[in-house]
């Protein structure tokens, strides 16, 4: 990790920094640091890790991916200009998805603990980006309870109902399944 | 609205009675008798409500036309967080309870020209906001990632 900053015009390229005037992005660079992951492969954090603040793909890109007993699921890739981990930002919690380098990726990690200075003090520039965030959130938030009702809740009822009326045993519900891994995707606002 | 009325509000705990007041000039009170209806799914959010007393009852449409009731808010509660942040078409619909409702009502606008001025209020509600739709997405997208790992 190096401690140069990137500079305004850098960070207002992402959505999460949109609204914020170049003296506040100034502010929020002094809570950044850049990094890299030289290669495919390199971890960047693993399920259940302390998640201590958000990291921005600034060049390369990063895999996410959901632990299961039986079998790794590929979640998403994330290419430049995505966030992953701001929710830390508001909430901490560990990690729920592992992040690796998809090739050699450079990173800007917004430190969750210097932002949390910030939002202490009140500075317009961090409650700028918290908003932005929740913008983020509640557009996900829409999405994945239009999703639950109509393709999990309300599908699966039809299909055991249907079942039951018939007599017959009610399937696996494997298209559930791979549409829930399909909507994963788009949720971390990658590409599966 | 009254800075008295606004101080039986725990978001509004901590807040100099000055700071009260330029909330009470913004916010709006609402009072409903029974079943009166606050909002309809589908329709464009033009803000939030606090309840000061009695209930607001939240359905979504349930089997053959029926409602069916989602939540249930009492007095200090917030209703409508998703539609103060975003602006977009409620996702439910809101009822005042059987016993009624006393509502005290912040706008959209009025809410991001205190958040743009940097009013304390805007940052505190911001934060209650954030919290909770950060756990509400924690638990939506739980419920998605259990039938992805079926």
């Amino acid at each position: 990790m190096t401690t140069e900053r990137p500079t305004p015009d850098q960070l207002s390229a992402f959505p999460l920094f949109r609204g914020l005037s170049p003296d506040e992005l100034r502010i929020i660079a002094g809570c950044m640091d850049r990094m890299r992951l030289p290669a495919a492969g390199y971890v960047l954090f693993e399920t259940g890790d302390e998640a201590n603040g958000a990291y921005l793909v600034a060049q390369g890109g990063l895999r996410l991916l959901l632990r299961s007993e039986d079998k790794d699921l590929v979640i998403a890739q994330l290419g430049p200009g995505t966030v992953v981990g701001e929710l830390s930002l508001i909430e901490n919690a560990p990690r729920s998805l592992r992040a690796s380098a998809t090739e050699s990726t450079v990173l800007l990690f917004l430190d969750g603990e210097r932002f949390e200075k910030l939002r202490a003090r009140q500075e317009a520039a961090a409650y700028k980006v918290i908003r932005n965030i929740c913008l983020t959130v509640c557009g996900r938030l829409r999405n994945t309870n239009t999703f639950i009702e109509s393709e999990l809740r309300g599908r699966r009822a039809m299909v055991v109902e249907s079942h039951a009326l018939a007599g017959t045993t009610t399937p696996t519900p494997e298209e559930p399944k791979a549409k829930a891994r399909g909507f994963l995707a788009r949720l971390f606002g990658g590409r599966s | 609205m009254t800075v008295e009325d606004l101080a039986r509000l725990p978001i509004c705990q901590g807040f100099a009675e000055d700071e009260l007041r330029v909330l009470a000039q913004i916010m709006t009170s609402h009072l409903l008798s029974a079943d009166q209806v606050i909002f309809k799914k589908g329709s464009r959010a033009k803000g939030c409500h606090f309840v000061l007393a009695g209930e607001v009852v939240i359905t979504v449409p349930g089997e053959a036309g029926a409602e069916r009731v989602v939540a249930r808010f009492g007095p200090g509660a917030l209703v409508g967080e998703v539609a103060l942040i975003d602006g977009g078409v409620r996702s439910a619909s809101g009822y005042a309870g059987p016993q009624g409702a006393w509502l005290a009502g912040l706008g959209r606008e009025d809410f991001e020209g205190i958040f743009l001025a940097g009013n304390p209020f805007a940052y505190k509600l911001l934060d209650a906001v954030a919290s909770r739709l950060v756990s509400k997405l924690r638990a939506a997208t739980a419920e998605v990632t259990s039938a992805a790992r079926r």
